[in-house]
Order: C-alpha cells, then sequence, then structure tokens
C-alpha cells in the first residue's frame, strides 16, 4: 500500500465501518466490507476517494444483501451486539435496547433515505451526497427531510408500542 | 415569498444554503409564523434523527464523530447566525457532474445505485409464508427423528450392530449337512461348539452340527433334572432359551464376545429363577424336555438327511457307472475287413516323383499318352516289369480312363548294348525302353501305345 492509500486508510477507515455498522447493524460484516472496498482502493486508486470508498462500499453492501437475501438471509439490523458491558449491565442493556430500535427504524426506511442519512451521518455534504448516491443536490434536503421525518416517526412507535407491552407485564 | 418547503428547511439547518438564499428564509421566517413553527418542527426532527443515528456507533469507537444535534439545535434557535457548520472532514466537491446523457466518463463512485432487491420490509403474508415454511421444515424433521427412533427401538436385540469385526462375529445357526457335520474342518472351525457342550465325545465324535449346538447344552441342563418322556415339542427354540441353557452349562471360554454377554445375563436370570420358585423350575424342565425332543428330532432328521444323501450317492453312483461306455473287446474270429487299397498300392509304386527326378532317371524327358492326363509319377521296382531291368528302377506315369481303370506307362532307360524286348506292348524309344500295363485289357493298351509321344 503507498503512502497515500495508507493515509485514505487512516483517514477514512474508522468513518466507513462506522457507516457500514450502521447500514448493516454487523460489525465483522462491516469491517470485512470495509477492507474490501479499500482492496479495491488498491486496485485502482481514486482520483476523488471520499465519495468513491463510500460508493463503493453502498455498492459491496447492495451486493452482500443480494446475497444474503438469495440465501435467505434477512438484513441483521435487529441483531444484539455482542461486546462487553461497559457500563454496568443495566445501562448496556438500555443502550443495546435501544440501538435495536434504531436499527430497526432505519431498516423502515428506503435505500436511498437510508444511505442518504447515513452519508450525511458521516458529515457528507449535499454535493457529496449527490454524487455518492448518484442524486441531484436540489433533491437531497427533501431526501434527508424524508428520511429523519421517517426515522424518527418509526422510532417513537417502537417506543409506543415498547411502552405499551410494559404496560401490560406491569398490569399483569 | 411562499412558505418553505421542508427540504428547504432541512438544507437551512444542515447549513447547504448560499448567504444569499439565508437572508431570504430568515426575511420570511421573521413574517411568517406558520413556517416558524415548522422550522421548529423541523429541528426537532433533526435533533431527534441524529440522535438516533449517533446512538448506533460501534462498541470500540466513542460517539462524537458525527455533527452533534446540540450544536445545530443552538443553530437553529438563532437563524440570523445560521453558518455552515464545519465538516469533520476536508470537503472537496465532486469534479465529475450527475451522471447523465450528457455527463463524462462514469467513474464507479458515480454511477447510480443498482436496484435493491433485498427486501428489508417484510410484509405479514411473507413472513407467515415463512413461518409455515419453517414449520414444514421442522416437520420433515421430526418426522425422520421420530421414524428412526422407532426403528432402532423396533429393532430385535440380538441384531444389535457388533463393535467386532466381521471375521470376529459368531457364525449364526445353520443347518450342515451331515458330511460337513462329520469333517475335521468343521470341528476346527468351530471348537467353541465343542467347549460349550463339556462334552468330550463331541471332539471324539466330530459332530459340531448347529443345531446341535443347541441341543447339547440342553442335555447338560436335562441331566440335572428328571427324564421324563417328551410330551410337548417346538420347532424352534429361541435364541435366548439357547444361551441360557449354555450359561447353565458352564461353558463360556471359547464363544464369541457377544454370546458371551448374553449368557452372562442368562446365567444370571436363569439361576435366580432356579433357587426363587418352583414354578420356574417346572418351567425349566419343560423346556428342558423340550429341548430334548427337539434334539431326538434333530438326529432322527440328521440321520434321514444322511440316508437321503447315501442313497443319492449311490443312484449317482450307478448312473454314472451306466452311463460310462463299456470298452468293446472285438472277437478275434470276426474277419475285419481289408482297407482298400490306395492309388499307389494299385500302381504299385513306392515312390512319387516329379518331372524333373523323371528326367534324372531317365536321363531325358520322360514320355507321356497324348490326350490323357497323368494322375501321377513314381517309381517301381524294376521287378515288376517283365523285361525291365530288375535292379533298377522303372519310372511309371499313372493314368486312369473314364471308366476308373488304371493306365501305366512304364519306361526304363536302357543301358549302353543293351536293347528293349519288342512286343506289342513294349518297345523302345531312342535309349529308353517301354512297356504299357495297367487294368485295362490288352487291346485298349495297344491302342494307346500309338499315342505314347
Amino acid at each position: 500500500m503507498t503512502a497515500d492509500l495508507t493515509q485514505l486508510f487512516e483517514q477514512y477507515y474508522p468513518s466507513l465501518v462506522r457507516m457500514l455498522y450502521r447500514r448493516t447493524g454487523d460489525q465483522d460484516r462491516a469491517e470485512d466490507l470495509a477492507q474490501e472496498t479499500f482492496a479495491r482502493a488498491v486496485a485502482a486508486p481514486p482520483n476523488n476517494p471520499r465519495p468513491w470508498l463510500f460508493a463503493v462500499a453502498l455498492n459491496l453492501v447492495r451486493e452482500d444483501g443480494r446475497r444474503s437475501a438469495t440465501r435467505g438471509r434477512r438484513l441483521e439490523l435487529l441483531k444484539a451486539e455482542q461486546d462487553e458491558p461497559a457500563n454496568g449491565p443495566d445501562a448496556e442493556f438500555e443502550r443495546r435496547e435501544d440501538s435495536a430500535r434504531v436499527r430497526a427504524a432505519l431498516a423502515t426506511l428506503n435505500e436511498r433515505d437510508r444511505e442518504a442519512l447515513l452519508l450525511r451521518a458521516e458529515g457528507f455534504d449535499y454535493e457529496e451526497i449527490a454524487a455518492t448516491l448518484g442524486l441531484a443536490k436540489g433533491a437531497i434536503g427533501t431526501t434527508l427531510a424524508r428520511a429523519r421525518r421517517r426515522l424518527v416517526e418509526a422510532y417513537r412507535t417502537q417506543e409506543r408500542a415498547k411502552n405499551k407491552e410494559r404496560g401490560k407485564h406491569v398490569a399483569s | 415569498m411562499s412558505h418553505l418547503d421542508e427540504g428547504t428547511l432541512h438544507a437551512l439547518l444542515d447549513g447547504e444554503l448560499e448567504t444569499n438564499e439565508v437572508a431570504e428564509i430568515q426575511a420570511h421566517l421573521g413574517s411568517c409564523s406558520a413556517c416558524g413553527l415548522r422550522l421548529r418542527e423541523v429541528k426537532e426532527f433533526l435533533a431527534e434523527a441524529d440522535r438516533l443515528i449517533a446512538s448506533v456507533h460501534l462498541a470500540t469507537e466513542q460517539v462524537g464523530a458525527v455533527p452533534s444535534p446540540a450544536q445545530r439545535e443552538a443553530a437553529a434557535l438563532e437563524p440570523e447566525k445560521i453558518t455552515r457548520p464545519e465538516p469533520p472532514l476536508r470537503r472537496e466537491p465532486p469534479v465529475r457532474p450527475r451522471p447523465g446523457p450528457a455527463a463524462g466518463p462514469r467513474e464507479p463512485w458515480n454511477e447510480p445505485p443498482p436496484a435493491l432487491l433485498m427486501p428489508d420490509n417484510e410484509s405479514a403474508a411473507d413472513r407467515r409464508r415463512r413461518r409455515i415454511a419453517r414449520l414444514g421444515w421442522a416437520a420433515l424433521i421430526g418426522c425422520v427423528v421420530g421414524a428412526g427412533f422407532l426403528g432402532v427401538s423396533l429393532r430385535p436385540q440380538n441384531q444389535t450392530m457388533s463393535v467386532y469385526p466381521r471375521s470376529e462375529r459368531p457364525q449364526p445357526d445353520a443347518v450342515v449337512s451331515p458330511a460337513e457335520a462329520s469333517s475335521a474342518e468343521s470341528l476346527a472351525a468351530n471348537p467353541s461348539t465343542a467347549l460349550a457342550r463339556g462334552d468330550n465325545q463331541a471332539l471324539a465324535k466330530s459332530k459340531p452340527s448347529v443345531e446341535s449346538q443347541s441341543s447339547a447344552p440342553v442335555r447338560a441342563a436335562t441331566n440335572r433334572a428328571e427324564a421324563e418322556p417328551v410330551t410337548a415339542q417346538r420347532p424352534v427354540l429361541p435364541r435366548d432359551d439357547s444361551a441360557r441353557s449354555l450359561a447353565s452349562a458352564g461353558a463360556n471360554e471359547a464363544k464369541a464376545p457377544d454370546e458371551q454377554t448374553i449368557d452372562s445375563a442368562a446365567e444370571t436370570a436363569g439361576e435366580g429363577a432356579a433357587a426363587d420358585s418352583a414354578a420356574v423350575e417346572d418351567i425349566a424342565t419343560v423346556r428342558a424336555r423340550a429341548s430334548e425332543a427337539l434334539a431326538d428330532l434333530d438326529r432322527e432328521r440328521r440321520r434321514n438327511q444322511a440316508a437321503a444323501a447315501t442313497a443319492a450317492l449311490d443312484n449317482e453312483r450307478r448312473r454314472r457307472a451306466a452311463a460310462a461306455p463299456t470298452p468293446t473287446v472285438a472277437p478275434a474270429s470276426a474277419p475285419t475287413p481289408p482297407a482298400p487299397p490306395t492309388i499307389e498300392q494299385r500302381a504299385r509304386i513306392y515312390m512319387r516323383i516329379g518331372l524333373d527326378e523323371a528326367s534324372g532317371q531317365l536321363g531325358g524327358p520322360a514320355h507321356v499318352i497324348e490326350g490323357l492326363s497323368p494322375m501321377f509319377m513314381g517309381l517301381a521296382q524294376g521287378t515288376t516289369v517283365s523285361g525291365a531291368d530288375p535292379k533298377r528302377p522303372v519310372v511309371r506315369v499313372v493314368y486312369q480312363d473314364s471308366q476308373g481303370r488304371l493306365i501305366m506307362l512304364d519306361q526304363q532307360r536302357l543301358r549302353p548294348g543293351q536293347a528293349a524286348a519288342a512286343g506289342p506292348l513294349s518297345w523302345q524309344i531312342d535309349n529308353t525302353a517301354m512297356w504299357l500295363n495297367g487294368e485295362a485289357s490288352g487291346e485298349i493298351l495297344r491302342t494307346y501305345r500309338t499315342r505314347v509321344r
């Protein structure tokens, strides 16, 4: 790996893995896809690395998801994390539950909204999001607005369902 | 200015608008309370969405790489101070326009994303269908496992899989012929039988019939019980009964391992039964009598089989003897018809020769009868031709006329000064004496003389 690619790796790898983890819900899978992305960057160094890396990573996610769907595997957004609790078992349990609900809410979005939201969360501006996803810059605001609203509404729906279920348990 | 749409408000809060656009929006928000309320709502959604996404982070990383929602909220509360937030990473505007008909060469990063075929949102029907399919597979697996357990439970105990190799497995019971039973090989192959019987005479008599394996221990058991007349017979003695009798005979040393296992269990059961109650003893006695009867039946059957085999052997010998050809001696008085004489014997030649040999004998080419095809040429003794030198052979050319009669033209080379006897059937050509002989009449032979060349 050349010095430029090493710098690219150090600069974008954590962000890429984070975005892929939010997209897939599987840390190992996210790391594998990020490494595959950089392997392709080694084979064909990009001119504009940041949009290129994330676009390739999202394409790999789609291909991987397609293969997983073929094998009957579903997007594991609800998969529980396997890391050790750091803030105590209760706090860790709450964090995992909240993370699972967020991933479930993300899963309710369509592909374009979800990717635009994740890219924005990684600091992409509208032009970069448009370039990465192949959209018009003027449509990014509307896309993000729709994605944010749907995400929050889906999350709130799950919160209400959770509270309702807890109420049933308390009543019983 | 019309009301602000939600996308514009998000772009405003994201700092994606130009300065003049921000100024226009600020002016509108100052005069439009509805858009102000909507802006607050958008701020709330944006902050909540950022918080939710930031809550999904890797276990090993620290949250904060994303733009802080608090910063955005503080900025949104003061629209006049909206500034473009500092990006966490260096921004480099893409140099390529959006892909389209007039766009430049496509790069991997600006290609339109392919259609996603992965079903993210499953419908209720899909979930139900998938659940039914899973239940179907579970039912199928359950049926297979249940059938396997059922098969294992219904399997006879004595058919359990043996851990011993094939060569060490005990041979199954089989009826052997008397010849096999009496052979030494059979005894050597089944030494355990004789030992199990505890009968030295078994080894001496060499009768280790497999069926007698079950009957012999029964006899041993019978020796303990009273000898009573047989009242019941069973056609087949169960294997465990036989094993139990073997155990009571106390001979386990040379048995196969699984037989030993059966015998040890049977021994325990047999001893307990004999000591516990008389009823069990009666059962054992009945079984012993039945076994004795079965042994008698076996002996009778073997005798019948041996007799049948012997009879069949005698019949076979007689049949073979009858089928064998008896050597016939020809009577000395019966005259044998003499073999017909060969053509050489009829021509009285002792050796066939060719033209070259004939020319060598005669000192020149042999003479022939014109119009006839010679059968062969040969040498005859000179004594057979009157007037010929008896010490030298005569070259004889043999013909056969249309009636099968032999015509022989004899030739002999004359020595210097020697002259052939002249006659109707003898003459001389140059220095060769010629004779005509044969089975035809003299008249016919004379006609042939004129044709000799």
